[in-house]
């Protein structure tokens, strides 16, 4: 069956595909005070998935920007840490009990 | 922005957001300032176990406890978010002779205190906790221990401290603190000068500093832990699950000490890359934490470090948290780490 397209007035876009927030919910984090990436993603996991925001970071910085009027260049990114993909936790553990004999 | 209050709370952390709601009961004019967000630095980042076997007998146990019990009241009529609050038991794994000895000894003195403390036999354990793995010897049970959120705890104090008309500031940092004959008089910050007489220093690993600007040493100090997460994988532990503290060579005195989580510490400033609990390797600095949560991911922790407000993990570190979580729990060494 061919799904129907979904416009934006219907705000339930999916903009996080990992833990699947979509845009009203983050629309209402910004109504609630979130003004920063940082608390957006706190407060409704986007980003906080598999991809660690690749895809949606950009699409909150929008409608922050949209929502809130500060200038994209203001919107400083979350912390972003290693590891840079998803990697398998026995990689390091292998290298953790290397590290344990040498010390 | 305010100009005048009746308290002065600096920090947006737990300690700053409890006390800002508490105070909203007794004043409609409080003001809480926050340097970032709320809950952006350790009360967002931390395990969030609310437990009793880790305190101390007295005044840090009834604490403890009294917690426990106002959780429940502050679920049902104060928050209006879920704190994923959860009453499940907090379980002390080990995994060595000399490691029991130590939990036993423990045991016995904290049962004598009045902490409902359990030690478990391997068999036992698997029956609470069915992944993990065969190495264990056994653990020490607390039946009353509980585990939350710890940010969004945070975040839930801060609504209802707004709700009960507590001015919240973030992004606002304290620069000096102006005082006369002892008092405070006014608190500086980037945007600007609030009057008060009272101010309260809720501001964690930076209290110290806050201290500093009144002429008050205040021995608290940055302590770093280093944590990762796992992508979701569901139904692998039913409760946190935490190690002992004690080195490779401990002896049964060190041993006793890790299980009761008493330490002689200085009151100086510890300098940057002196070792916490035991001088040399960063290996010996370690101590095992796994905590499911309601969203599936684990997080897993953690070495200790003294390095300042350094917030970036570090390769050494993340791998010996891993080595340390395979062999405690070996089905994860399949899973992928999505972040530290």
């Amino acid at each position: 069956m061919e799904r129907k397209a979904q416009t934006s007035e219907e705000k339930d876009i999916i903009l996080c595909r990992c833990e699947e927030v979509i845009q009203k919910t983050i629309e209402e984090a910004i109504g609630k005070g979130g003004d920063t990436l940082d608390s957006v993603k706190r407060s409704t996991r986007a980003g906080m998935g598999l991809c660690q925001g690749r895809t949606c970071q950009r699409l909150v910085a929008k409608i922050l920007r949209d929502k809130t009027g500060k200038p994209l260049e203001a919107l400083t990114p979350p912390a972003s840490r290693p590891p840079f993909r998803p990697i398998k936790l026995d990689l390091l553990a292998q290298e953790g009990n290397k590290t344990e004999e040498r010390e | 922005m305010k100009r005048c209050a009746d308290v002065v709370i600096i920090g947006g952390g737990i300690i700053g957001c409890t006390t800002a709601y508490f105070l909203s009961k007794y004043t409609r004019d409080a003001v809480l300032l926050a340097r970032k967000g709320i809950a952006s630095e350790a009360s967002g980042a931390n395990y969030g176990m609310v437990w009793g076997q880790t305190r101390q007998p007295g005044y840090d146990l009834t604490m403890a406890r009294r917690y426990l019990e106002l959780y429940l009241t502050l679920i049902n009529e104060v928050f209006d978010t879920d704190i994923e609050y959860e009453k499940k038991g907090g379980m002390t794994v080990f995994f060595t002779e000399l490691e029991r000895k130590a939990a036993e000894i423990v045991t016995r003195s904290k049962q004598s205190q009045g902490i409902p403390l359990q030690l478990l036999g391997a068999p036992e354990v698997r029956e609470l906790e069915p992944s993990l793995s065969e190495e264990i010897m056994g653990a020490v049970y607390c039946h009353e221990d509980a585990q939350l959120n710890p940010m969004l705890t945070t975040i839930a104090f801060a609504r209802a401290a707004r709700k009960g008309g507590v001015a919240i500031y973030t992004d606002t940092e304290v620069l000096s603190i102006k005082t006369h004959n002892q008092s405070v008089q006014s608190v500086i910050t980037n945007r600007g000068e609030i009057k008060s007489s009272i101010v309260l220093n809720a501001a964690g690993s930076w209290a110290s500093q806050i201290g500093d600007m009144v002429g008050l040493k205040i021995p608290v100090y940055p302590h770093k832990l280093q944590s990762f997460v796992t992508e979701q994988i569901p139904h692998v532990l039913n409760r946190v699950i935490q190690g002992a503290q004690i080195h490779r060579n401990s002896s049964l005195e060190e041993a006793v000490q890790g299980f009761s989580y008493t330490r002689n510490v200085s009151a100086e400033r510890p300098r940057i890359g002196q070792q916490p609990f035991h001088q040399g390797a960063l290996a010996d600095n370690t101590m095992l934490y796994i905590k499911p949560t309601v969203s599936d991911n684990i997080v897993c922790g953690t070495t200790f470090e003294f390095v300042g407000h350094d917030k970036n993990t570090s390769y050494e570190s993340l791998t010996l948290i891993a080595a340390n979580v395979k062999k405690t729990l070996p089905q994860l060494k399949d899973v992928h780490i999505i972040r530290s």
